[in-house]
């Protein structure tokens, strides 16, 4: 198993440099001149062969992939074209942060909001409670995030004035009461995967053989469930957990519009619109990164949580 | 720009109450000569930097320098081209760095010109541009034509000072030679202004906290201790903090759904909090004059005789535009435009078909381009003018939205029939409009229509050195007649209208007006 976890572990750099070559050809195709997006008149042209050089362009096209290639390894993400020549790692020291507490609410959330439902829908299995998590987690799945969010603003924030309309609060590190309406709208996808998860995970496991004789041995209702039942029942929503914490974290373009919060996710946007090849790139990268560490340390859980995923090595 | 104002005072101001220009960093008004060609500014005496420097005519010389330094790249550089000499200081710069000597010589000869069609400008030292601090608190500027609105322009950021020893912490020298200045001069720890206020916090696309500047000559009449500018980029989440009272003015419109049920609502009288003003600004398509079938002007002004403005602005937009068919915005000073196109199908097919399309069907496919926008604004009006013009005239039109950046590439390029554009005037004069049709104007091209006509750039440049004001008007006049009838290079839609939410009895200080003027130093609100 040690072997197998630290093959994956050298996938990751293999992996990265995969999408930042993808990522950074895709870019390339683009025909329009990078530093358009921009200006709103464009510039004689040597201040644009000045701003050329300024941001690298300047350099042939495999000269510039090499180049970029060693500043992402060195962790030297450039110069961000659309944020007035900041480089892109003070544009995300502002925005990333915010993105990892925000989707750290958000995930919370939905695990303990989503397992809870997923295991009373188990137990109460055919029963109203049953149905009305059901229904729930599809309103969850299936309604897109600005009309759960536009929703949640207007009444919570709106008629019933209990949680400001937008905004990140006085603090760095955020304000519950500010962050409380976006983490549920953020969370709601995955809480609704996760309680369907959980739930079917569950009603496998409480069929299965060893909880009939964990209960024949006397373990109580509760402890059979939690410690037997549940750890089993786990399993698919620890592997669902690896890409949705990567998605949840780097936050969420409608989300953050709509609550008019400074996170990560408008950055998957407006990058590419600004033609911003530089944050394009970082925040794939950041992305990519996290995709691959969660689905890594999920294969880490496993081995945790289910023993027999141990003996293969 | 109103963020700049905050912070850096201009040597005048546009009062937001007449719009007329007013007393700013200097003594109003200036000295101005009898030819009307050297204006000479006195700094106010108590005029103070945030840092407690005095403020000095040098730090305008500074600045200016800086804005016709073409490394800076200011998008408003050619505003100071009415300075004498600071056009050819400018171009100098750039000519010496782009065109190479064997072209020059032969441009010089006559031909072949180079790409501007201009020849080669020599670089010309500083000095020679006519702006000079004649002391500490003198500053004399000196014109190449008398510029009736010179004292509105210098309202502008463009020609705002800059504190001298600050950006030469930032100083950077290129390869080239170039001095550049590293952007973090502007930061909130390194930036020191003049102006009413000081920058407190600003955390990008969240907030800016301005603080009454306690150096600020005239701080005696601003009344708030802080203002904060919110920055929302969703406009639905933007109405719903000024709903929610988060915030006390809203000084743009909501989504187009709310904004026309608002516009309805202070028409009956249900709300009173809801200003609509029709602004110094025109909604327009332009032409490429270049490419088939457009480049016959028969063919352009056919498509702008088929275009019913009057449903168009009744029935897509429906906040209060006011049709038109000219460029330059209706009141514009003594200014009068021309009779622009009317409505006219017949004449339109008439005129389609003298120019040789007796069946219009077979005229190539017309392309309406414009840039995506997420509310549909764009869409809705293209969808229109679309539908007007296969009734009217019986040609095919195709509508495309494309990005920002891929529509500037297009302009540039010319690759393009029909694109829609808008233009905000930037001072109080039909020359911030007209000059945008002048040949190649400036360097970044702002004329991307291909239209290049000597008789319309001859008009102009007599209209920049008339000083009678009739004789000046009637120039303008028949230049605007060219580009909107005549030759049909832009047609004309709409004067744009912007709506401000604000409860007048919470706030005042507010004045709303044409010019989207919005001096944050009057606002108070009211406990």
């Amino acid at each position: 198993m040690t072997m197998k976890f630290l093959w994956r572990i050298v996938q990751i750099p293999i992996v990265l440099w995969v999408v930042y070559t993808l990522s950074f050809f895709l870019c390339e195709a683009d025909p329009a001149d990078p530093l358009y997006g921009t200006a709103e008149k464009l510039p004689p042209e040597p201040v644009m062969q000045a701003r050329r050089a300024l941001y690298g362009y300047d350099a042939p096209m495999l000269v510039r992939y090499v180049d970029w290639l060693g500043q992402y390894v060195r962790g030297d993400l450039g110069l961000s074209a659309s944020y007035g020549d900041r480089r892109v790692t003070e544009v995300l020291r502002h925005s990333l942060p915010k993105s990892l507490i925000l989707g750290g609410y958000a995930l919370g959330i939905a695990i303990v909001l989503g397992m809870t439902a997923g295991v009373i829908g188990a137990v109460y299995r055919d029963r109203v409670i049953d149905y009305a998590t059901l229904a729930v987690a599809l309103v969850g799945i299936s309604v897109p995030s600005f009309v759960v969010a536009a929703t949640l603003l207007v009444v919570f924030a709106l008629y019933l004035g209990w949680f400001p309309v937008g905004g990140w609060g006085p603090y760095a590190w955020g304000h519950i009461a500010y962050l409380t309406l976006p983490a549920v709208a953020l969370s709601l996808p995955a809480m609704a995967y996760i309680a369907r998860l959980t739930r079917n995970g569950m009603l496998e496991v409480l069929e299965q053989d060893f909880v009939r004789t964990a209960r024949a041995k006397g373990a109580g209702s509760l402890r059979v469930m939690l410690k037997h039942c549940l750890r089993h029942a786990a399993m698919p929503v620890v592997s669902f957990l690896g890409p949705a914490a990567a998605s949840v974290l780097t936050g969420s373009f409608v989300i953050e519009k709509v609550f008019h919060l400074p996170g990560m996710g408008d950055h998957f946007v407006k990058a590419v619109l600004d033609r911003d090849r530089r944050l394009i790139l970082s925040v794939v990268m950041i992305y990519a990164t996290l995709l691959v560490v969660f689905n890594a340390l999920v294969d880490a859980a496993y081995t945790i949580l289910d023993p027999r995923t141990r003996d293969s090595s | 720009m109103r963020m700049a104002a905050a912070l850096f005072e201009t040597l005048t101001v546009i009062d937001p109450a007449t719009l007329e220009p007013a007393a700013g960093a200097a003594t109003f008004p200036p000295e101005i000569s009898e030819d009307g060609l050297t204006y000479t500014f006195h700094l106010q005496p108590e005029g103070r930097w945030s840092n407690g420097d005095a403020v000095t005519a040098h730090d305008f010389v500074f600045a200016w320098r800086r804005v016709l330094e073409p490394v800076t790249a200011a998008d408003y550089v050619q505003l100071l081209f009415v300075i004498d000499n600071a056009e050819a200081y400018y171009r100098g710069q750039i000519d010496a760095r782009t065109i190479p000597d064997e072209q020059a010589s032969l441009s010089a000869a006559g031909s072949p010109p180079t790409y501007r069609g201009i020849v080669r400008s020599e670089p010309i030292p500083f000095e020679q541009v006519g702006i000079r601090a004649v002391d500490e608190h003198t500053l004399e500027v000196r014109l190449r034509g008398p510029v009736p609105y010179f004292l509105d322009l210098t309202s502008m950021i463009t020609f705002a000072p800059l504190h001298r020893a600050t950006l030469e912490r930032f100083e950077q020298r290129l390869p080239d030679g170039t001095v550049r200045y590293d952007p973090r001069w502007y930061r909130t720890e390194n930036l020191v202004g003049n102006g009413a206020f000081r920058l407190a916090e600003w955390l990008p696309r969240q907030v800016m906290r301005f603080e009454r500047s306690e150096t600020y000559w005239n701080r005696a009449n601003v009344p708030s201790r802080y203002v904060e500018v919110v920055a929302v980029e969703d406009r639905n989440t933007a109405f719903m903090l000024y709903e929610s009272g988060d915030v006390d003015l809203m000084p743009f419109m909501p989504p187009p759904r709310i904004a026309r049920t608002l516009y309805e609502y202070t028409r009956t009288g249900r709300r009173d909090d809801v200003f609509v003003e029709s602004m110094f600004g025109t909604y327009f398509f332009k032409i490429n004059v270049l490419r088939s079938p457009t480049d016959d002007r028969r063919v352009r002004r056919a498509l702008s005789m088929a275009i019913d403005r009057e449903a168009i602005v009744s029935q897509v937009r429906g906040y209060g535009e006011r049709a038109t068919s000219v460029l330059v915005p209706e009141g514009t000073g003594e200014y009068v435009s021309p009779e622009g196109v009317s409505f006219d199908p017949a004449g339109a097919r008439a005129l389609l078909a003298s120019a040789g399309y007796d069946d219009p069907g077979s005229m190539d496919a017309v392309e309406l381009l414009f840039n995506h926008d997420p509310t549909g604004n764009h869409l809705h009006i293209a969808e229109a003018v679309k539908q007007m013009w296969q009734e009217h005239l019986g040609i095919t039109v195709q509508l495309r939205s494309i990005d920002r950046p891929s529509l500037r590439m297009r302009l540039k390029e010319l690759n393009y029939s029909i694109c829609r554009a808008g233009w905000y005037g930037d001072y109080w004069d039909p020359m911030t409009f007209l000059e945008l049709f002048v040949t190649a104007h400036g360097e970044g091209g702002n004329n991307d229509t291909g239209f290049a006509n000597q008789e319309y750039d001859g008009l102009i440049r007599q209209a920049m050195f008339e000083a009678d004001a009739v004789r000046r008007n009637a120039l303008l006049a028949r230049a605007e007649r060219m580009l909107v009838v005549e030759h049909a290079v832009v047609i004309p839609l709409f004067t744009y209208v912007e709506m401000y939410l604000y409860d007048p009895d919470r706030l005042e200080g507010m004045w709303v007006n044409r010019r989207g003027v919005l001096p944050l130093q009057y606002l108070e609100r009211t406990p």
